[in-house]
């Protein structure tokens, strides 16, 4: 998987470089262009967020230096809180949905957390360059200039949308693109066919993107834009954007902990849908700062103590597994007990890290 | 002149104090680079321009680590110095920058971090007894 999925600074698979033509069918198709091009199952698309692909997307609207900074990164992992980890299934809490989900005691799982890349990143800032500005044209005091924005519906807002969209349909293939790569090594280091590996996809969703979704307000029917930040969708059983193959037992939430600990599978709920626009939490959230974290790994051997838990890690960077170790971050099951007994979205297994990738 | 990285929970956040607002964008630029790298391994006897216009200084400032940020990206250019002149002209404030340095070579240089962009987070470039300061953060 390491070898495989590319990490760290300028690296990227010899054999995907993508031409301007293909980088626009990605900002416009997403993961199905991935999928067109041989990379995964037309069926793992059936339990992507929105099949893969965000309506709406402009590529027009993504800027050629965006376009520069994404056109060799397809398919890498990125750095920071990004990871791949092997995983197994140490604990299952609901057996009926964790069976809808296909996951099972003991079970080998992989979690992979990634997103739009430098491409994203640079959409972000120029939109953010232009809402300064669009903020003070429309009026609006900002507390925080960070904070700037501009009417869903204004010229701005409907620009930075399009070019929001196609960055998350570059994250889609992005994530589409490795989960292919991890099924090769995994086929690879078992000796069998990548079609024999048995690995599917249980879910693969934003957490951070803004949406039009339609709710039920005071007893209206009404579409809001909805944005998820360092949150995931959490939609109840028979909710029309469930997927067809959960729509029994309701969507799984996806929230990750740290790399020595564990992260969790939970499903969405009802209650969710009134109280959060059926929204959970998308993580542990930090405990440290970054350079806490790094004061405290001092003369230490992160990789020896991760080893003695039974994780091994492999990183581009050893200053990023410092500011990532398990004691940076919140206790993920007191976070996942407090959303749990909230009713926002119900437990049904915890995953234990066995191998983790950091950029 | 001088920078200091103060603590920050999710990212990273730098104070930077200099004499003169050129200064002030040199050394926000060394900030910068010694965030991605050891800043004392990279070698500056190569040099490459920047031209910025923003209409306000503290715009101008993050317009332009937000160019450092991008052709570390896109180049691997790691700008170890910087020479600046910012000055007003009319609406507009104009940035005009050599930077020296080299790309990234990675059996010399150790990257620490990647910077994703540079954020307006408590923007201000503020006057002090000493001269001018302003923090930055950089969004991880």
């Amino acid at each position: 998987m390491y070898r495989n999925v590319p990490t760290g600074v300028g690296s990227h698979r010899r054999d995907l470089t993508l031409s301007a033509m293909a980088l626009r069918r990605v900002l416009e198709h997403g993961a199905r262009w991935a999928v067109q091009e041989g990379f995964g199952r037309r069926e793992d698309l059936d339990v992507v967020e929105e099949g893969g692909c965000l309506p709406g997307a402009d590529p027009d609207r993504v800027s050629d230096r965006a376009c520069e900074r994404g056109h060799t990164q397809l398919g890498t992992l990125g750095s920071g809180n990004h990871f791949a980890e092997l995983q197994y299934v140490a604990e299952v809490y609901d057996a009926r949905v964790a069976a809808a989900f296909g996951l099972f005691k003991d079970q080998v799982t992989i979690m992979i957390h990634s997103g739009s890349r430098g491409l994203g990143h640079q959409v972000c800032q120029e939109h953010l360059r232009e809402m300064v500005d669009a903020s003070r044209r429309h009026g609006i005091e900002l507390p925080d200039r960070q904070l700037c924005c501009a009417p869903i519906r204004s010229p701005e807002g409907r620009a930075y949308l399009a070019a929001m969209a196609a960055a998350a349909n570059f994250a889609f293939a992005n994530r589409q693109v490795m989960g292919h790569w991890v099924r090769e090594s995994v086929a690879s280091a078992l000796g069998v066919a990548p079609d024999r590996t048995g690995i599917t996809v249980v879910y693969d969703v934003c957490h951070n993107i803004a949406k039009f979704e339609t709710f039920t307000v005071k007893g209206r029917t009404r579409e809001l834009c909805v944005h998820r930040k360092g949150a995931t969708r959490a939609y109840p059983p028979g909710h029309p954007q469930t997927p067809a193959a959960y729509r029994e037992v309701g969507q799984p939430v996806l929230i990750p902990g740290d790399m020595g600990r564990y992260s969790y599978v939970l499903v969405g709920t009802e209650r969710a849908l009134g109280e959060t626009f059926g929204s959970a939490c998308h993580g542990a959230g930090r405990r440290m700062s970054r350079s806490q974290a790094k004061r405290s790994a001092r003369g230490r051997s992160l990789l020896d103590e991760m080893h003695a838990r039974g994780v091994e890690v492999m990183a581009a960077g050893m200053a990023t597994v410092a500011e990532e170790m398990p004691e940076a971050y919140k206790d993920v099951a007191d976070v996942v007990r407090v959303v749990d007994a909230a009713g926002l979205a119900r437990r049904v297994a915890q995953l234990r890290p066995i191998g983790v990738i950091k950029g | 002149m001088s920078y200091l990285f103060l603590d920050h929970t999710g990212d990273i956040a730098v104070r930077v104090t200099a004499a003169s607002l050129d200064r002030l964008f040199e050394e926000a630029a060394a900030a910068l680079a010694a965030t991605i790298v050891d800043a004392a391994a990279v070698r500056t006897d190569r040099r490459l321009d920047v031209t910025l216009e923003a209409p306000a200084p503290d715009l101008l400032l993050v317009d332009w680590l937000n160019e450092l940020v991008y052709r570390f990206e896109t180049d691997l250019w790691l700008a170890g110095r910087a020479e600046a002149r910012v000055w007003q002209a009319g609406e507009v404030w104009q940035l005009e920058a050599k930077t020296f340095g080299e790309p990234l070579d990675e059996a010399r240089h150790r990257v620490k971090v990647l910077i994703k962009g540079v954020t307006y987070h408590q923007l201000a470039i503020q006057e002090t007894a000493e001269g001018i300061e302003t923090v930055v953060v950089f969004d991880i």
